[in-house]
């Protein structure tokens, strides 16, 4: 009698422990559906050193787009179905690089409260101008290379828009949220979010040329799958 | 035995019995309907209910405050508290006994003193005589003894001394010791209060609602007069006086006693989840924007304003009709939901507030009480069985009597809680406020309230009352998360577009005016006054009725107008066949807004009282005309008229042929939508730029009006057809100002073009004349004479009196009219008028009132008078605006603002001398429109929408009296061609004709607003001096900082093709202030750190970050403030780029 009952709260326990550290991950794909645009050449001959340092010309890369369609560079995260929860801040500093004059990455997410490095790789002069809507604006001066300036957004923003107006072709985008379940989509398009307790949600896909796309998805243990991301040329 | 003889009644006594019995049962029950009545008067039953939200909002309290006390866990702090307790008992025992040590080492120290000072003393006599004996006799044998004797006293004085000097050592530790453990002790008695006070605090406020008066005994009637809680409120503003039958009497308002929670603050962050007062329903929800209202701390605290000076009303009224609420004028209909425990209709928005409010007082005390529960079974748990004398299950024993006190009476509390299911809704009706107010409070119109309130859509008619003499109504900005229209946006958009249209130039109105009294000194020049004011001489002379200085006699008082508009409201009809045909004008008149649909041009013709088939008798009686035709004679009359007495004008040479393409682009490049649009409708404009954009007429349809030689002229220089016109110079080359005039005449109105005008019947033109002829004779006379003039003479006769009557000279410029007065009344009391005033003729209205007349005014001003028998020159003449509903309601609260009701001294709003200085600069920037293409002040920019790239745009004027040398901006308003700063820009700078008074009057409102004294002391070179040593790391620094990435000149296309330049760096030292360098440079325009120099496009980084550390250690120590002088010393210097 005094076992059964042992056994019983154990199996309690497990249950109970199981389904409060259960977590779900969403795995999906972004895809570019028709050609992409041409990009555009850059001219950077307005700074010598940035010429240089792309010898053999540059363009614009708005549109990578790997093997059946995947689009790189799409900003995907959860929109609603977290509300009331609150998620630890990581501990880590997520870096904004200017390389080469151009911001690299050139889309990337963050945390509220979590540290946004910007660094000078290069040896020129370059502002990092911060358009942000709902946080406060910023501006910053980078004459030095090497040159490294710390921030930390207070409020969700998707997305916030990073420019250099010494160098105009220059830009960067940051999704601000307040939980972490969010993901840059790689090169062949491909993207995870990990983590996640199970719930349903609304995922946003978010392009800066394509604009941004929805769709609901209910997740539970294991792994759920996205439908893809279908992402119509635009210039 | 005498006989008592009977006693006589002359009454009935059974009978008085019975009518006594019947007036005491009468008078009873009056007593009793009495108290009755009073006791259920309406306010009481507010204020009753009232004591239901104030225990909603202490339950959150307490829990906000409990909360508080948990996050901080308990257990811990307990313990914390009972530890530091101790240690603070022990403390005072460690003090007690220091105090003892101390006080006896004092006591050794004085004893030790004293003998040092006895023994010192004693060493002194015998050192003395000592001497005396060797003075009397050195040979004394005596004298050795006594050196002996000496000797031994100093040895004797050095041990008391090394005696005493210990025990002040002693003394000395004791003393710190016990300073310190004194200091200890306060340190941990501050602690124990900090521990304790959270606590103390959800614990005193939960005794407070428990005593809250809620039961019913304190409500019997009668017994509760002894100590009502219900009573009535009132504000008494002494400065606030209305006329009570021809006497001035103080408003004492009773709003308060219903509307009880009015000027309670939430005191909660957006977002945050408590107790809302602006959750609540009426009349208990507090007034929106309290920093701007009733707040002590607001301008407009309730104390000196109280309420009925802004919201109108019975003042002393405490019930809903006597106080004389009105309902809002539009009948929309809206959704109401009703609350069935409130027995009440609100909006929706209200319902969902209150809902909240209970919804989360429930949970809050639900919670609390399941968290008590939980505590107290958890402390029983660990206490039960064991020894509580340890100290920190004593701790635990303590908190458990505590917790069980709580929770007895949290669970009180929530028992006595009215349930949520009270608000919830029975039903969902949509009505219009005046219907449910008519259901809930038997609301019906009022007749015999000669102020009731002010519609709540035109509450803001009331600033104009108290803020005179101002461009704008000062208003704060909204408070963080907070959206829609901003206290005070209504009022100012109304007055300006009262301006606008014009409405002024008929109809006088004082408030649009500024005057100032003057009495003239000795010595003072006509030329002094005027620049005193700002105004100018010729508008002091005119309007004092002077036509020389000479007449300005010492002493004299005067009155000196100030910001005069330059310009009539509407263009100058004294050139005007240089500029359109005869055929435009009168198809023109027929109907203005169909050539262009934002003019504020009305129409005369053709409305509600004189359309097409509409008929009226001829003078004679004997024929019958239609309106159609009298219309068109009128128009041709007026027509003939207004270009006969015009100048004779040479015709302007045909333009050179432009290029319409290239003339579209400098339309959009060189700033033309910051005054006009091209065809974008009024309602298609963003609402805050409608002001700037809708300045100058719409660029539309230029083809079917101008004449191109007159356009290409005017485009070239505006000033040599209108002297006073309000269209600068943009300084466009002959091939520019060409290419924009075939661009704009390339637009045509074909609609327009196409549209005939009748002819002219000549007996309709007969009729028309002799109508007017025979005011002033008979009418066979007037027809005689008729008879006898030429049709010239008739149209000049019938054009002159037409003008006359309709006020064409009110807003147009026309030769020989110039100094008439305006044609139509005086509104500069208008809404002081009694209804009883106005004529509503025909029309019917529910309820009659000045919102009413108003309002069909506006928008149909001939309809009074639709069937009226009267003579054509007695119709009603006021113009149809084809005013939209928007427009209509901003000019009813402009209009409904103009009262003779003045505010005493006190409470008006006071300009103090800079003041005035700087709304004379307002007025002007205001007027000349600046902030179409530059935000000032926060406001315009209008023309960025237009304008996609930020650095592109014209800039923004903010910081400019601390950056911009004066005698530079004078220069640079003054020939704005010649400065070349922002070298790269489309947008040019027009070139304005100002007098040197109002340039002045400009430079000194951007100091004064930069709070920079006047005049400029410090802001040019004088005086300064760059430092030689610090020139050359300024150099460096350019050079390091890369300055000119973007600094550098290069041609305008190279520019805009870079997408990137900066102002021209070796302006610098003609245009910076040097003082004003310095702030810019350390934070040019970066709102999110403190003291941004100008909220700017925030183009120009901020290069040392963060006030330091600089990028370059190896200049100046890299000194941050040095560093910033070396490059303003620098700039101050440069001549060029450094190579």
């Amino acid at each position: 009698m005094k076992k059964t009952g042992i056994w019983i709260a154990t199996g309690a326990l497990l249950v109970t422990s199981g389904m409060a550290f259960a977590q779900g991950s969403i795995s999906g794909k972004a895809i570019l559906q028709g050609a992409a645009p041409a990009e555009k050449a850059i001219k950077m001959d307005a700074d010598p050193y940035c010429a240089k340092t792309h010898a053999t010309g540059v363009t614009t890369k708005h549109y990578i787009v790997g093997p059946g369609g995947g689009l790189a560079n799409v900003f995907v995260y959860v929109k609603d179905g977290l509300a009331g929860k609150t998620f630890p801040v990581p501990k880590e500093a997520k870096l904004l690089d200017q390389q080469n004059c151009l911001y690299v990455p050139y889309v990337m997410g963050i945390q509220v409260g979590q540290l946004l490095q910007i660094q000078n790789d290069d040896s020129t002069l370059h502002n990092v101008h911060c358009m942000a809507k709902n946080n406060p604006e910023f501006n910053l001066g980078q004459p030095v290379k090497g040159m490294k300036s710390e921030k930390v957004f207070t409020k969700p923003e998707v997305m916030v828009q990073f420019k250099c107006d010494v160098h105009p072709w220059m830009f960067a985008y940051v999704g601000v949220l307040d939980h972490p379940f969010y993901a840059v989509t790689k090169e062949d398009g491909s993207f995870t979010i990990t983590g996640l307790p199970p719930g349903e949600y609304t995922l946003e896909a978010w392009h800066h040329k394509g604009g941004t796309l929805t769709q609901k998805i209910k997740v539970e243990a294991g792994e759920a799958k996205a439908p893809d991301f279908i992402f119509k040329p635009k210039t | 035995m005498r006989n008592v003889p009977e006693t006589v009644h002359e009454y009935n006594i059974p009978r008085l019995n019975v009518i006594f019995v019947v007036t005491s049962l009468l008078l009873l029950g009056s007593v009793v309907w009495m108290v009755y009545r009073d006791y259920t008067r309406e306010w009481k039953t507010y204020q009753n209910k009232s004591q239901e939200f104030e225990k909603l909002k202490l339950i959150l309290d307490v829990k906000g405050a409990e909360t508080k006390a948990q996050e901080a866990n308990i257990d811990q702090l307990l313990l914390q508290l009972r530890e530091t307790r101790q240690k603070l008992d022990e403390e005072h025992g460690i003090v007690a006994q220091l105090a003892v040590t101390e006080s006896l080492l004092k006591t050794a120290l004085g004893v030790a003193t004293s003998e040092y000072q006895a023994q010192k003393s004693n060493l002194d006599q015998l050192v003395s005589q000592y001497d005396a004996m060797v003075e009397l006799n050195p040979d004394d044998p005596l004298l050795s003894k006594k050196m002996e004797q000496i000797k031994r006293q100093r040895e004797m004085l050095l041990q008391k001394k090394a005696v005493m000097d210990a025990a002040k050592t002693n003394h000395d530790t004791a003393d710190a010791q016990l300073a310190k453990a004194k200091e200890a002790e306060i340190d941990l008695d501050k602690q124990v209060r900090k521990l304790t006070k959270e606590r103390d605090l959800a614990g005193s406020k939960l005794d407070k609602l428990t005593n809250v008066r809620l039961n019913l005994v304190d409500r019997i009637p009668m017994l509760e007069f002894a100590a009502p809680f219900t009573r009535i409120q009132q504000v008494i503003t002494e400065d606030q006086k209305y006329d009570l039958n021809f006497t001035q009497v103080s408003r004492m308002d009773r709003c308060s006693t219903c509307h009880a929670f009015i000027e309670k603050k939430d005191g909660l962050e957006p977002g945050q989840q408590g107790f809302r007062y602006s959750g609540l329903p009426h009349p208990w929800r507090s007034h929106p924007r309290l920093d701007v209202f009733l707040s002590p701390d607001s301008p407009h605290p309730v104390q000196k304003f109280g309420c009925s000076t802004c919201h109108l009303g019975w003042d002393r009224g405490v019930g809903f009709m006597s106080a004389a609420h009105t309902p809002q004028f539009y009948p929309v209909e809206k959704e109401y939901v009703y609350c069935d425990g409130l027995k009440r209709w609100m909006e929706p928005s209200t319902f969902s507030g209150l809902e909240q409010n209970y919804q989360s007082s429930h949970d809050a005390l639900g919670s609390w009480k399941t968290s008590l529960e939980e505590r107290r079974d958890k402390l029983a748990r660990e206490i039960s069985g064991k020894d509580t004398s340890q100290p920190d299950l004593a701790v635990k024993k303590d908190d458990l009597v505590r917790v069980k006190q709580d929770l007895g009476q949290v669970s009180r509390i929530l028992a006595s809680l009215p349930p949520v299911e009270n608000v919830e809704k029975a039903k969902k009706e949509s009505s219009t406020q005046a219907r449910i107010w008519h259901d809930q409070y038997g609301w019906h119109p009022i007749h015999h309230k000669e102020d009731p309130m002010r519609p709540k859509e035109f509450v803001e008619s009331s600033c104009l009352k108290c803020h005179l003499n101002v461009t704008w109504i000062p208003q704060k900005p909204l408070p963080e998360g907070t959206n829609g229209p901003n206290t005070g946006d209504k009022i100012n958009q109304a007055i300006r577009l009262v301006e606008q249209a014009g409405c002024y130039a008929c109809h006088r109105i004082q408030q649009l005016e500024t005057t100032a009294k003057h009495k003239v000194e000795a010595g003072e020049t006509l030329q002094a006054i005027a620049n005193r004011y700002s105004s100018e001489p010729q508008m002091i002379l005119a309007s004092n009725g002077l036509t020389k200085p000479e007449d300005l006699k010492i002493g004299r008082d005067i009155t000196v107008p100030i910001r005069v508009p330059t310009d009539r409201a509407a263009p100058t009809l004294a050139k005007i066949p240089a500029k359109v045909t005869q055929e435009w004008m009168e198809k023109w008149l027929l109907n203005p807004k169909e050539f262009r649909a934002n003019t504020y041009m009305p129409q005369f013709w053709g409305l509600d009282n004189n359309r097409a088939g509409m008929k009226y008798t001829s003078q004679d009686g004997k024929q019958t005309f239609d309106w159609a035709d009298r219309n068109i004679a009128e128009i041709h009359a007026i027509t003939e008229f207004v270009f006969h007495r015009a100048d004779a004008t040479v015709d302007s040479p045909a333009p050179p042929p432009g290029n319409p393409e290239n003339g579209k682009k400098l339309v959009a490049e060189v700033g033309c939508y910051g005054c006009h649009v091209e065809k974008e409708t009024w309602e298609q404009i963003p609402a805050k730029d409608r002001m700037f954009r809708t300045r100058g007429p719409m660029l539309s349809g230029g083809g079917s009006k101008y004449s191109p030689g007159w356009l290409y002229a005017w485009l070239k220089d505006p000033s040599q057809y209108h002297e006073a016109t309000r269209m600068p110079n943009l300084r466009l080359s002959d091939s520019d100002a060409a290419d924009i005039a075939s661009y704009l005449l390339q637009d045509k109105n074909h609609v327009f073009d196409e549209k005939k005008i009748p002819d002219v019947k000549p007996g309709v033109v007969d009729d028309m004349v002799v109508d007017y002829l025979q005011t002033k004779m008979p009418l066979n006379e007037a027809q005689e004479k008729c008879k006898g003039m030429s049709a010239d003479e008739k149209n000049q006769f019938a054009g002159e009196k037409l003008v006359r009557r309709y006020g064409c000279y009110s807003c147009h410029q026309i030769r020989g009219l110039e100094t008439e007065k305006p044609v139509s009344i005086e509104l500069s009391d208008w809404a002081g008028k009694k209804v009883t005033q106005f004529d509503f003729g025909f029309i019917h209205m529910q309820e009659k009132n000045h919102y009413g007349f108003l309002h069909q005014k506006l928008s149909n001003p001939r309809s009074f008078d639709r069937i009226s028998a009267k003579r054509p020159q007695e119709y009603l003449k006021m113009p149809q605006y084809n005013f939209n509903e928007e427009q209509i309601d901003l000019i009813m609260t402009a209009i409904m603002s103009l009262t003779s009701e003045k505010p005493t001294p006190a409470s008006a709003a006071h300009l103090d001398d800079s003041q005035w200085q700087i709304e004379n600069g307002r007025w002007l920037i205001k007027e000349l429109n600046c902030a179409g293409c530059h935000v000032v002040e926060g406001r315009g920019g209008a023309i960025y929408a237009k304008i996609e790239q930020p650095f592109m745009r014209p800039p923004i004027l903010a910081g400019v009296g601390i950056r911009v040398r004066p005698d530079w901006l004078y220069h640079f308003i003054k020939q704005p061609g010649d400065h070349k700063y922002r070298y790269w820009l489309n947008a040019r700078m027009p070139t304005f004709n100002l007098t040197d008074t109002q340039m002045n009057a400009l430079i000194r409102y951007f100091a004064l607003l930069d709070k920079q004294p006047y005049p400029f002391e410090k802001a040019t070179m004088a005086g300064f001096h760059p430092s030689q040593a610090l020139v050359p790391a300024g150099e460096r620094l350019l050079i390091d900082f890369k300055c000119l990435s973007c600094h550098a000149v290069v041609t305008p296309e190279k520019a805009r093709e870079n997408g990137k330049a900066a102002p021209n760096l070796m302006m610098v030292k003609d245009r910076m202030r040097p003082d004003g360098i310095i702030p810019w440079l350390n934070n040019p325009g970066d709102t999110s750190r403190p003291n941004p120099v100008t909220p700017g496009f925030g183009l120009m980084p901020p290069n040392w970050p963060d006030q330091g550390p600089s990028p370059f250690t190896n200049v100046l120590d890299g000194n941050v403030q040095t560093q910033i002088e070396a490059v303003r010393d620098y700039l101050m210097t440069y001549e060029g780029p450094p190579h």
